[in-house]
């Protein structure tokens, strides 16, 4: 089985748990708030659009501290695991920024239905779809990339050499956060033109990748503590 | 054939292991022997591409093996630590071998969890010293992996643990041969599953050489302390026992057919060389000598 394929199956039943308990605190909040009165913003937005940046961030860390050794003890190379792990990251950033323009479509309806947008709510359009996606993509990328990226920095050298490279490890993130994003009200925010946004937070997260390969690519297979 | 030429780890300033030269013949289980701190661990981890080399190379039938996917696929590197996550359950710790690992036996993996009783549903971080060692013993040898490295394997086992993991080893020895490496401390208690003993002392290769023929370097001499101190002047002694009035004695070298037909005589007893006296003796920083 490929190393892609084996982190799918790896991390199948945590995703699954992330987007079970997403769900229901989107569906018992926005029930809660809809007590009161019309919803103004895009509760969606809010919890899983902050989720689309943090969970990467946290499941990059996992991949290089937690499951690199893994794989290493069962007879795949360094490199077999970073190609493994480029299309892992590839499907990550696709199906979370999809998920949030999903879930932002499907609230946006449900609330439509029921008559429940209040003034500001950011209304949903098929048109829009993809420009949302792509303000969603940059920032999912980069905080993936960065905790990758940082992981790599404390597993290759000591604490405080990893404790001094979160800053360039933060790179991407930072990048991509402070060009382009989208906002609970559904504003889409971005710092440049889109085109050159998009290209300046790609540059930083592929810089990032790279500077990934170069940590790991001859890293000693570090010892589980204890 | 595995082969390591002028493999060097060093670790800042402290070198682990010294320009080894070293041609480990495939099919055979050999010994690695050290005292703490010897470079045991690194030469393994080398040998294993766990770690590249600060200098020199490993090459397995003549390919460089650091990164070579073909090698990597087929070593099996069992550590004392355990390369799993603690938060794991053992039977995930098994399916993901079996999703990784081409080689993997899942059958007799099944079999070896029966015989070391292991529970499938347990985490790994509750899991006793022992029973981890168990579970790293499962792993090394259900991988069938044509280098099989087990590191201080035995670790916190008890005495029936290590028997079953003695016997079972031997016995998936034969049926699927393969190279296995053995790091220990129990030299007396597995000397007996080595074909060659490889013996490290501060980063270098002390000795390479068959198992029987270390034995064949020494005997051991017991019987009345007075009359075994007697034969033993002028020998280097390797290693010494003393109960009441019996002393065993181990010398070092061959004797001479003569002398112990004139020991015998005198109610002396011969026997072969214990490796663990020849490996106190070749790594010990005190040599022992026979003018007591």
């Amino acid at each position: 089985m490929s190393v892609t394929a084996v982190l799918l199956r790896l991390f199948k039943p945590i995703v699954l748990w992330v987007l079970a308990i997403l769900t229901a605190v989107e569906v018992i909040a926005v029930v809660a708030i809809l007590s009161v009165g019309p919803i103004k913003f895009s509760f969606w937005l809010v919890v899983f659009g902050a989720a689309a940046k943090y969970w990467p961030l946290v499941a990059g860390i996992l991949l290089v501290s937690m499951y690199f050794r893994l794989f290493a003890s069962n007879g795949i190379t360094r490199h077999e695991f970073l190609r493994g792990l480029a299309v892992f990251w590839l499907g990550i950033i696709f199906v979370v920024a999809a998920l949030v323009v999903l879930g932002h479509a499907a609230e946006s309806v449900v609330l439509g239905l029921l008559d429940q947008r209040g003034d500001g709510y950011p209304v949903f359009r098929f048109g829009e779809a993809a420009s949302e996606f792509f303000h969603v993509l940059p920032g999912t990328a980069g905080y993936l990339t960065s905790g990758i990226l940082i992981a790599a920095g404390f597993y290759r050298f000591r604490p405080w050499t990893g404790v001094l490279l979160i800053i360039p490890g933060a790179v991407p993130a930072g990048v991509a956060e402070g060009l382009i994003k989208i906002d609970e009200f559904g504003h889409l925010t971005q710092r440049l033109p889109l085109a050159i946004a998009l290209t300046i937070s790609l540059a930083a997260t592929v810089a990032g990748g790279l500077a990934t390969h170069r940590l790991m690519r001859d890293v000693a297979i570090r010892r589980a503590t204890g | 054939m595995i082969e390591l030429r002028g493999v060097t780890v060093r670790y800042g300033e402290t070198v682990a292991v010294d320009a080894i030269d070293l041609e480990l013949p495939p099919g055979k289980i050999y010994g690695l022997l050290g005292r703490n701190g010897s470079g045991k661990t690194s030469l393994l981890s080398a040998l294993a591409s766990y770690r590249k080399p600060s200098a020199g190379a490993v090459f397995v039938d003549g390919e460089p093996a650091f990164e070579n996917p073909r090698v990597v696929r087929q070593t099996s590197f069992i550590r004392d630590t355990l390369d799993l996550n603690d938060s794991d359950r053992v039977r995930t710790a098994l399916d993901i071998a079996s999703w990784l690992r081409p080689t993997w036996d899942a059958d007799y993996a099944a079999k070896l969890v029966d015989v070391f009783q292991l529970d499938t549903r347990k985490r790994v971080s509750s899991l006793s010293r022992g029973q981890r060692s168990m579970l790293g013993v499962v792993l090394g040898l259900a991988s069938r992996a044509a280098l099989t490295i087990l590191d201080e394997s035995y670790l916190g086992m008890d005495a029936v643990a290590r028997t079953l993991f003695y016997r079972e080893l031997l016995a998936d020895y034969l049926a699927h041969p393969r190279t296995i490496v053995l790091s220990t401390h129990l030299i007396d208690e597995v000397a007996d599953l080595f074909e060659r003993v490889i013996i490290m002392d501060r980063g270098r290769i002390l000795l390479h050489d068959e198992t029987d023929s270390l034995r064949g370097r020494g005997v051991t001499v017991t019987g009345q302390a007075e009359r075994v101190t007697a034969f033993a002047a002028g020998h280097t002694v390797l290693g010494e026992q003393s109960l009441g009035g019996v002393r065993a004695l181990t010398l070092d070298g061959r004797l001479d057919p003569g002398d112990i037909l004139l020991g015998e005589r005198e109610g002396l007893t011969f026997g072969p060389l214990g490796l663990q006296d020849l490996f106190v003796h070749l790594t010990s920083q005190q040599p022992l000598e026979a003018s007591r």
